[in-house]
């Protein structure tokens, strides 16, 4: 190895380093000054709340027992619906790429469901569905599932007309062009669906929460608005953050695996 | 008898905007160990022509006729390797598609990549490759079904032109030792020149035969070779002003 690559390396290394120090000190500064406001009464804790009363209010969650199932309620949900959304939106769109007739007959139906903000739908869920978690997962579904089968769609559209004669000259039929060609040449694209999909799927479970829920962040969000308990709503929104932070590594993770066999 | 024969073939393209005629009436005979260039101007129908000898598009109008078990093998204008698979598992595409004896087709597979200089990057991806290498290994993909026709479809467009003469060579010289009979479509006339047996001149769109060649250079030459001698660019000026000349 030269001297220059080593000096290279070292130089990388420090600003690594350096990068990680900044990150972990934008976030002792954030919370240091918004402890600092409040205990100095720079604003009103009562209206900004400050880390020790979210400490507090976590803690005493903890304490009733009330901090898991919250989690718990709405971690489920979340999970739930990403994994049907991503499933069945994957597999519409397989049906819609094999039948070309059924996805341009459908189409404008599908830029219809996508454009509507589907927050207008939540009446029609609460009554159809019921008040219960199947409204919630309804929700976040109807905004995770269009989505999915408009990309996904569009990936399978997209593969090269060349290949695809290569594949039919041996002999191959649609499955095969799908499982070799079209499926494959997909992966980076669905990887970035699954990635899209962690994000809105929170959304529209905590959408899904504001509308009709007895337990769940959602509902500690809304519930702590309507009785002034910054803190507690505070609180959920850290843990709001944790969560869904900790689903998208999972699923950065799912993307190097696969990353190494595409 | 010819190998493969197209009868008054011809082709409309059908579309929303109208109706492109591609094709009329071409009648074209394929001879058995032959290698045929053919040669028209961009967008003329070479790759329609080639789609319809390969079985991919059926003809408007003509009929092709071979025999059931002339196995034909269609290698696309772009390399069209799949970046997934590893250069082995992209040469072995056509069996594990037809689902043939895999351990056989693995051995020929391999016998093909070590005779042509690919045996160290069997595992490689086809991004690890240049392009001239892309080019053999898209090649022996072709070669593997043991095809008793390749119709090969400009597969020196992408190259530059240095790499791409050496790439004509070593073509050759593949297809020449594994005793195929070869269509190439190019619009590159010294390319035809140099390696085919025959040239068939196409006109502008909608596709006819126009004329055609039969090439006397020494055919133990390889096409670097050949276009070094007197009578290359003989045959280049007169398929040349053939091209240019108003079609009838
Ligand atoms: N699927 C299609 N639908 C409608 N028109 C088409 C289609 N494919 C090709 N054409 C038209 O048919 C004509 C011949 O196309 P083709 O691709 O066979 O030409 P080519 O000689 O191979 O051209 P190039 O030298 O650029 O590769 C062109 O005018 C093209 O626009
Ligand atoms: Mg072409």
């Amino acid at each position: 190895m030269s001297e220059e690559h080593k000096q290279y390396l070292k130089k990388q290394k420090v600003r690594k380093l350096v990068v990680r120090l900044v990150q972990i000190g934008i976030l002792i500064l954030f919370f240091g000054l918004w402890e600092l406001s409040a205990t100095l009464e720079w604003a009103d804790p009562f209206i900004t709340s400050s880390p020790s009363r979210v400490a507090k209010s976590i803690a005493s969650l903890y304490a009733s027992g009330d901090l898991f199932v919250h989690m718990g309620a709405t971690l489920w949900e979340t999970v739930v619906s990403f994994l049907i959304s991503t499933v069945a939106g994957t597999l519409i769109a397989v049906a819609l790429w094999w039948n070309r007739f059924l996805s341009e007959a459908l189409q404008p139906y599908l830029i219809v469901l996508n454009s509507l903000p589907k927050i207008a739908l939540g009446p029609l869920i609460i009554i159809w569905v019921g008040a219960g978690k199947g409204a919630i997962i309804t929700m976040a579904l109807m905004i995770c599932l269009i989505i999915t089968v408009i990309s996904a769609l569009q990936g399978f559209q997209s593969v090269e007309r060349d290949k695809i004669d290569l594949l039919r000259s041996m002999g191959a039929g649609k499955g095969k062009i799908f499982m070799k060609l079209v499926l494959p040449a997909n992966i980076p694209n669905i990887l970035s669906i699954l990635k899209i999909n962690v994000g809105l799927s929170w959304v529209g479970t905590i959408m899904g929460e504001y509308l009709v829920s007895r337990e769940g962040l959602g509902y500690l969000l809304v519930y702590g608005g309507q009785v002034f308990k910054l803190d507690l709503v505070m609180a959920s929104t850290l843990i709001l953050c944790v969560l869904a932070t900790a689903m998208y590594l999972v699923v950065a993770l799912l993307e190097k695996i696969t990353e190494k066999y595409f | 008898m010819a190998l493969v024969e197209l009868r008054d073939i011809s082709l409309i393209y059908h579309s929303r905007d109208g109706e492109t005629e591609a094709i009329k009436d071409v009648n074209l005979g394929i001879d058995e160990k032959e290698f045929v260039a053919i040669v028209g101007p961009s967008g003329s129908g070479k790759t329609t022509l080639l789609k319809i000898t390969a079985g991919l598009i059926a003809p408007s109008g003509g009929r092709i006729i071979k025999s059931d078990d002339v196995k034909i093998a269609y290698m696309p204008q772009r390399d069209g390797l799949f970046e997934w698979r590893s250069v082995i598992r992209n040469v072995l595409l056509q069996p594990e598609i037809a689902g043939t004896n895999m351990k056989l087709a693995r051995e020929y597979a391999e016998e093909l990549l070590e005779k042509y200089g690919l045996k160290d990057f069997e595992k490689k991806r086809p991004s690890e490759l240049s392009g001239g290498m892309r080019q053999r290994v898209a090649l022996i993909r072709t070669l593997v079904s043991k095809p008793d026709l390749m119709l090969l479809d400009e597969p020196f467009s992408a190259l530059d032109f240095q790499t791409r003469l050496y790439v004509c060579d070593d073509v050759l010289r593949i297809i020449k030792a594994e005793r195929k009979t070869a269509v190439l479509v190019t619009h590159d006339i010294s390319e035809a020149v140099s390696m085919a047996d025959r040239i068939i001149v196409l006109s502008s769109r909608p596709a006819r035969v126009k004329s055609e060649y039969r090439i006397g250079l020494d055919k133990n030459l390889s096409p670097l070779k050949r276009r070094e001698l007197k009578n290359f660019s003989a045959y280049f000026k007169n398929i040349w002003t053939d091209m240019e000349a108003p079609d009838e």
